[in-house]
């Protein structure tokens, strides 16, 4: 048996991902999410003194928040086992990420425990996120300095 | 305010399109996938294309995790606009997203009031 | 299933771009100059503006496609303006809150004093920053 019958075999008991209808799902759960987090936006302008450009900060911490009661009662896995990407990308994704963890090493002690495994999942993302927003900024930076580009 | 809904939700549904192309073509993990969208946002924003997309799409633009990139290197490049090239560094430490603040506040607080589950990720 | 909810988008997506155009300004007498530049933007279906001894508030509806440009959208108009009304102070912004915070006024019908209050609680307000 060479290595392409070999692979013929792999790929037939491999059961096939429903690639288009996974992604399907992901946009729907997506969208869902990000539908939520405009209607918080809407409320936090209507009745505090938020415009568009400052709602966006409580609107995420109000959906982490919801991220929180959903992933403590176990009900984030299940829209996390429809939604795939469509539940992992919005920031309620992220607070999934980190509030398990936290729940999950709770027993450890919350030094060691929760403090030590908070970010087991989602550290990369910091680590990524302030890298890269360190790189971007000084390449930017030097490119203005050297009148490439302009603000 | 039917429109700002149906773009939210189409463009923060594509996000997500992308993030799951990541996980089935490029079969990436989902901690992957968030780090390559986090640094997409940063680089978008650095040819200062986030902003607009926000205008456009409002939550269908700052829910997603793309946005947490953008808002660390906006305040980055804030700084660097004042202060040159030290304003980078300086700007660097004072940025902070509303997300990682309240993921630790709620983590701690789930913490305390929920017990653990045989799986909750 | 799937072409039902399609359907459903999309008379969603064309009812709201049909809205009806709001237009106003007030208090409405002086509004002879304003209305002219207001009147040829293509890129807006509405707007809301208001008018005291020192400052301008105008806010806009910006086209829904035309939001990808709507900080150079509210520059080009705020200039438009400046270059007819040189000694008044101009705020233009497509910002919805501000658009819900003028059409208060205009709705309480504010006058002098409470005006001039609203009116710098606005500014206050576009200035902020995340």
């Amino acid at each position: 048996m060479d290595q392409q019958q070999f692979q013929k075999i792999v790929d037939e008991k491999n059961p096939k991902v429903p690639f288009f209808m996974n992604i399907l799902k992901a946009f729907i759960v997506g969208g869902i999410i990000c539908t939520i987090g405009q209607l918080i936006t809407f409320f936090y302008m209507r009745f505090f003194p938020f415009t568009e450009g400052t709602a966006g900060n409580p609107t995420v911490a109000t959906l982490v928040f919801i991220a929180m009661i959903l992933t403590g009662t176990g009900l984030y896995k299940k829209i996390a086992q429809i939604g795939g990407a469509g539940s992992a990308v919005p920031v309620t994704g992220f607070g999934n990420a980190v509030i398990s963890a936290a729940i999950e090493h709770k027993s450890e002690g919350y030094v060691l425990g929760v403090g030590g495994n908070m970010f087991k999942l989602a550290g990369s993302v910091i680590l990524f996120g302030v890298l890269s927003a360190f790189v971007v900024a000084l390449i930017k930076t030097i490119l203005v300095n050297i009148g490439v580009v302009s603000w | 305010m039917i429109s700002s809904l149906v773009t939210a939700f189409i463009v923060g549904g594509l996000i997500c399109v992308v993030g799951q192309i990541f996980m089935d073509v490029f079969k990436l993990t989902p901690a992957h996938t968030l780090s390559t969208l986090v640094v997409l946002g940063s680089i978008l924003d650095g040819f200062g294309l986030y902003e607009p997309l926000i205008d456009f799409a409002g939550a269908g633009a700052t829910v997603p995790i793309t946005s947490f990139g953008n808002s660390l290197t906006h305040g980055a490049l804030a700084e660097a606009e004042k202060h040159g090239l030290i304003g980078v560094l300086t700007g660097m430490f004072e940025v902070t997203s509303s997300g990682i603040s309240s993921a630790i506040l709620f983590g701690v607080i789930g913490a305390f009031i929920f017990q653990k589950r045989k799986t909750t990720y | 299933m799937k072409k039902s909810l399609f359907v459903f988008l999309m008379v969603l997506l064309l009812g709201a771009c049909s809205s009806e155009k709001e237009k106003v300004i007030f208090p409405s007498d002086n509004s002879s100059s304003l209305k002219p530049i207001m009147q040829k933007q293509d890129t807006i279906y509405g707007y809301k503006s208001v008018i005291n001894e020192e400052d301008i508030l105008v806010a806009i509806n910006i086209n829904r496609f035309d939001r990808f440009n709507k900080a150079k959208i509210e520059k080009k108009i705020t200039k438009q303006i400046e270059k007819q009304f040189p000694e008044k102070k101009v705020l233009v912004t497509g910002d919805q809150k501000l658009m819900w915070e003028v059409e208060t006024i205009i709705e309480k019908k504010l006058k002098q004093k409470e005006l001039k209050k609203s009116i710098e609680k606005i500014k206050l307000l576009s200035k902020e920053e995340t």
